[in-house]
């Protein structure tokens, strides 16, 4: 009976376009995703990852879905930290819903059964980042 | 933000939103079981909780699935409590469980 997807749900003043170009740009992510640049050609298949400042990766992942601008899924795993790199990778679901001058933007992550510690510190994690990429919307 | 305070502001809502915090993704008939009220009136404190953006739901098949979005929350956080009076206030709060464990 347990769930264990992890749901986060944020109203942002922008279009969709907008909303997605914040997710896939490296510009934009390094504004409100802990200083990390995403990098993918986003192509299903494709890899992604989010770079640190040294160029180091924070997280690795795959590309499972891409459908402009509504819908990514990605695999997801952190390599920062050793332990949660040797974890299995869990997926995440970005989904933007147009309300007609504003977006709906819902953060899933789920297949985190096998990802404890990967569970534990996205718990919270996610709630920030999608303040953060709203207030840099809003803002520009 | 009315409206999260508004959803807030009823005990069974509350409830709710610690039932769903206890067991992520619940579903409407796990979640009137604790509850002592109508599978309807539940489903209305639902349907205002959505509304106010502090449940979202996920459809499985043919189950639908509650979660709680703590992103709302966040924000009030974010917006009146510093890191510096969220210290205090946890060693307050850290005093007062440490007061009552005594007492019990």
């Amino acid at each position: 009976m347990s769930h264990p997807a992890q749901v986060y749900a944020i109203e942002i003043k922008a279009t969709p376009e907008k909303v997605w170009e914040a997710i896939t740009s490296p510009d934009w992510t390094r504004r409100y995703f802990h200083d990390t640049a995403v990098r993918s050609d986003w192509r299903k298949g494709s890899r992604i990852v989010y770079e640190l400042p040294d160029g180091s990766l924070a997280t690795d992942g795959e590309v499972v879905d891409v459908e402009w601008p509504r819908r990514l899924v990605t695999t997801w795993q952190f390599m920062y930290d050793p332990e949660m790199a040797r974890e299995t990778p869990s997926r995440v679901t970005w989904e933007i819903e147009d309300l007609g001058g504003a977006c709906r933007l819902t953060v899933t992550h789920d297949r985190l059964e096998a990802a404890p510690k990967t569970e534990a510190v996205v718990k919270g994690g996610w709630s920030a980042i999608l303040g953060g990429l709203r207030r840099e919307l809003e803002a520009a | 933000m009315d409206e999260v305070f508004r959803a807030l502001a009823d005990p069974t809502r509350r409830r709710l939103l610690d039932l769903l915090h206890a067991d992520p993704g619940a579903t409407l008939q796990e979640l009137c079981e604790p509850l002592d009220i109508s599978r309807q009136a539940v489903s209305k404190h639902l349907a205002l909780l959505e509304a106010a953006g502090l449940v979202v739901c996920r459809w499985a098949g043919r189950e639908k699935h509650h979660h709680l979005n703590p992103v709302p929350l966040v924000e009030i956080h974010e917006r009146w409590i510093s890191k510096h009076t969220d210290a205090k206030a946890r060693r307050l709060l850290e005093l007062r469980r440490v007061l009552e464990e005594k007492e019990s």
